[in-house]
């Protein structure tokens, strides 16, 4: 089906044509016209390629934060996921997160908005109202998004979390197409007081971000309701965190408490009940409400159907909170399901161990349970994507926790283009690749006349480092007129001295030291007992640096506060040679890192160091599809990200056949969708590939079956 | 090599704001644990695995089976059992191996040599430069040869036989495939990196 698209004149923001100048009197920044580049319009646009209908149930279960090399390299031993499951369907090799760190990906999702501070921070100070109807930009390249009521670049807690009433979602759009739909939220309701907020929203069921917003961190003034520890983490009993579950950060399917005690209703009504209902808004394994209850007939099972594994069993967290599954798989490892109901977490876990093995034991026990359904098998379609692809392999954290032992050699070692691969972008327009997507008003990137990168962009510097301050003058000059401290982004500075506990002796040339990351590769070592320094008695010999880190694991964690790495570096000399204690070592300082050519007395160079790359995008993630539209092993290596899959589900549902014409702020309707062919935000970007023949591999051959 | 202490450091992990390693002390209050449930291994009551899907027989770090029909893919290293009309053999790709990692000068393409192992083919089976293709991330096409003055593989693997043999071409830096395809479609393909910086 190829649309006729309007010839409306489109200017699409690019990391390459942000440059300086994006600030503008009363913070009302766009993306400069004056700066970006017309481009011109696409008069068609691009399709799946599959027939109306032909999809008829989609399940997306996202995973969180690994990089494409974490996950589908063969560099971890959870198979079932880089290697079982795209021996059933299509592995998309460049699929791409749109920022960091987590949730603003989610509402790209969703939505089509792009990133902002407070949804790039994961709403980690309150969930406040964002922008508002009056601030929906209605021309130019950021039409249809929403300004921060802080203006661009405004710190983490200036914004708001949750989008206004007039900003529709894919779910709104499913609505006005009657197409049914749920949001499944593994742990959801399990500690009362926590996500009884509207559509699982974080806090009681008296919180609202209008009147009486969540504040998400405890303190005198804001107690956490008993039982209660974390609102952004997870805690034992409950590992849900609504950072990752998109449906109670957008007023259009909330509702809203207005000020003066009235109340707006959602901008649509689904086919059934409301929004947030528990028609829509369910424990993964509630008996009435759940996955397994709905799977039993495809009268039963929604069009539509999101899946948010709690943050043990999305990868997320490295060492579980809580139940990370492994109790509920037989001695043949094959999963459990109790008869009625199935409940994973009724079984005490073996381990706490979380990363990519904990969600291989999600995807092993619901992904078949979602094949073996009737809806699945026909023009069913099973998506496993990421979040976001950070933080690339060879550092550290909860991805390189499920290194094989995989030992990076000094040419691993990471650098700032491996950080900044972190941080990519990229999608399909007009058939052709590019690196970059829109960055919307709020996180725009721009450089001075030096090169030096002014904000972090939706990358927001995940895996970088930045200058100290925006202000400094040194190392690097940074012009004055950027927002004070707004360029680290999540970036760290290049990291002071650090002292390990380790173990070493005379027996060989490696010291033990579960702190080692693979980013400290080339850090000078000093002994911590014995400072004598060089010529005095240190076992460590002077001038001596960590070389070659190994960090295997992950190791089966006994308790929620085990360890998982057991990490190592081999101490070198100035030339790389093995260099081997003089005695027994027992805590190592690791020397301060500082800017390449502006490095003080007793410093080595940071590898992460840039003051000039700016970081684009949310990294390349990978995603596998399952579907009997789609040819089991393949692979497909066309660029998409999550506003191609966005533009996907809403030409797959033929949401722009829906009835819901009402005009919101820049022309936008919730059927329409901003481009009048049903794509919301960024979506609508003239020329962006939704998943086509690539994907839908198969589609030709069971249409001319059926 | 194993440690002694387990105590994930906080070091530079806390240099980044993606919260992966909490370190409080939590109480272990699991929802429903302690009580092994009345468990069965039941199948869900509404269906089977649908027919398309490759067998479920597989298992973590498996050997995989590739076909023209269900082409195998995984990383470089793992073996596939690689099934044709009327043989089978065991086929493994390593590599690519590359010159001069860490040199001063990153050059955008480097010399990539691979290393192809066939064995326990069941019946003879044809080896062919030209079946194996490497495609880089952006699509390009790679037509690997036998590396010169290295030994090249017979026409024909033997049935019983095992052969060696190196290919080589040169790729651009970032992310790969290889591909077999003996009989004119793919039967398997590896995933790699082409890493030179």
């Amino acid at each position: 089906m190829t649309h006729t698209g309007n010839r409306r004149g489109w200017l699409r923001l690019t990391g390459a044509t942000a440059t300086a100048g994006v600030l503008v009197a009363g913070g009302l920044a766009t993306a400069s016209s004056a700066l970006a580049k017309p481009v011109q319009t696409s008069t068609t646009i691009t399709t799946t390629g599959l027939k109306p209908g032909q999809i008829k149930h989609v399940w997306l279960i996202i995973l969180e934060n690994k990089s494409y090399d974490a996950t589908f390299t063969g560099l971890n031993q959870n198979s079932y996921l880089w290697k079982t499951l795209p021996a059933q369907g299509v592995l998309l090799k460049n699929y791409y997160g749109t920022g960091h760190f987590s949730q603003d990906n989610y509402e790209t999702l969703v939505s089509g908005q792009a990133t902002q501070q407070d949804t790039q921070s994961d709403c980690s100070v309150a969930n406040t109202d964002f922008g508002s109807t009056g601030s929906i930009i209605t021309s130019g390249p950021n039409k249809g998004q929403v300004l921060s009521l802080a203006g661009p670049n405004a710190v983490n807690g200036a914004n708001g979390c949750t989008y206004p009433h007039a900003v529709p979602t894919l779910f709104n759009q499913l609505d006005a197409a009657k197409k049914s739909w749920k949001g499944y939220g593994q742990d959801i309701g399990n500690q009362p007081g926590r996500e009884d907020a509207v559509c699982a929203g974080p806090g009681t069921a008296a919180n609202d971000p209008t009147t009486n917003p969540t504040v998400m961190t405890a303190s005198a003034a804001h107690p956490f309701p008993a039982g209660v520890t974390s609102f952004t983490g997870a805690q034992p009993n409950d590992q849900y965190v609504a950072k990752h579950f998109p449906f109670p950060w957008f007023h259009s399917l909330t509702g809203v408490k207005n000020a003066d005690g009235t109340t707006t209703p959602p901008l649509t009504k689904p086919v059934h009940g409301t929004d947030c209902d528990t028609g829509h808004i369910a424990n993964l394994d509630s008996a009435t409400h759940g996955l397994f209850h709905d799977l039993q007939k495809v009268a039963t099972t929604p069009a539509f159907s999101w899946i948010t594994p709690n943050n043990c069993s999305d990868a997320h967290d490295a060492i579980c909170k809580g139940n990370n599954l492994s109790g509920a798989f037989d001695g043949n490892g094959k999963p459990i399901y109790q008869a009625g109901a199935p409940n994973p977490e009724a079984f005490a876990p073996a381990n706490y161990t979380g990363g990519l093995y904990a969600s291989d034991l999600f995807l092993e026990y619901y992904i078949p349970m979602i094949e073996k359904s009737a809806a699945f098998k026909d023009g069913g379609l099973i998506d496993i994507t990421f979040d976001e692809g950070n933080p690339p392999f060879t550092y550290s954290g909860n991805s390189f926790n499920n290194a094989n032992a995989y030992g990076p050699t000094k040419n691993d070692a990471p650098n700032v283009t491996s950080g900044l691969a972190a941080d990519a972008a990229g999608q399909t327009i007009n058939g052709k690749t590019v690196h970059t997507e829109p960055t919307g008003p709020n996180t725009p990137l721009a450089k001075d006349a030096n090169g030096n990168q002014l904000f972090p962009g939706p990358g927001d510097n995940a895996f970088i480092d930045r200058p100290p301050v925006c202000t400094a003058t040194t190392p690097t000059l940074v012009p004055a007129n950027c927002v004070p401290g707004i360029v680290l982004g999540g970036a760290g500075q290049p990291p002071a001295a650090r002292t390990d506990k380790a173990a070493a002796s005379t027996a060989n040339t490696y010291v033990l030291d579960s702190s080692i990351i693979a980013s400290d590769t080339g850090r000078g070592v000093t002994d911590t007992v014995d400072t004598t320094g060089p010529g005095g008695t240190s076992p460590i010999p002077a001038d001596s640096f960590v070389g070659t880190v190994s960090d295997t694991g992950p190791q089966r964690a006994a308790s929620p506060t085990g360890s998982i790495i057991d990490g190592s570096f081999q101490l070198v000399d100035q030339a790389g040679n093995p260099v081997t204690p003089t005695g027994p070592v027992s805590s190592v300082k690791l020397s301060a890192e500082g800017a390449p050519g502006f490095l003080a007395p007793g410093q080595t160079a940071d590898p992460l160091y840039t003051a000039t790359d700016p970081t684009p995008g949310g990294g390349d993630t990978g995603s596998v599809l399952i579907s009997p539209l789609i040819k089991p092993g393949t692979t497909t290596s066309r660029y998409y990200n999550h506003y191609s899959w966005l533009r996907t589900m809403e030409d797959i549902f033929q949401v722009s056949n829906g009835k819901d014409h009402a005009k919101l702020p820049a022309g936008v309707t919730v059927s329409g969708g901003l481009d009048k062919l049903g794509h919301l935000g960024f979506a609508a970007q003239p020329g962006l590939a939704p998943f086509g023949k690539d994907v839908f591999n198969n589609a030709a051959v069971v249409s001319k079956k059926s | 090599m194993t440690s002694s202490f387990l105590a994930a450091g906080a070091g530079s992990l806390t240099r980044r704001r993606w919260r992966v390693l909490a370190p409080a002390i939590l109480l272990v209050v699991l929802t429903g644990c302690g009580s092994k449930a009345a468990s069965t291994a039941a199948e869900p009551s509404y269906g089977s695995l649908p027919s398309f899907l490759p067998s479920a027989a597989l298992h973590n770090d498996a050997e995989l089976t590739g076909s023209s029909a269900h082409p195998a893919v995984t990383s470089q290293g793992d073996s596939v059992h690689v099934q044709l009309a009327d043989a089978s053999v065991h086929a493994t790709v390593t590599g690519p191996v590359v010159p001069g990692e860490g040199l001063p000068v990153v050059q955008e393409a480097t010399t990539c040599t691979w290393t192809i192992t066939l064995t326990g083919a069941s019946k003879a089976v044809p080896i062919r430069a030209a079946d194996f293709t490497a495609i880089d991330h952006l699509g390009k096409i790679y037509r690997p040869y036998y590396v010169p003055g290295r030994p090249v593989p017979p026409a024909t693997l033997a049935p019983g036989a095992s052969a060696t043999f190196e290919l080589r071409a040169v790729m651009n830096a970032g992310e790969g495939l290889m591909r077999w395809a003996p009989t004119g479609t793919t039967v398997a393909s590896w995933d790699f990196e082409v890493e030179n910086d």
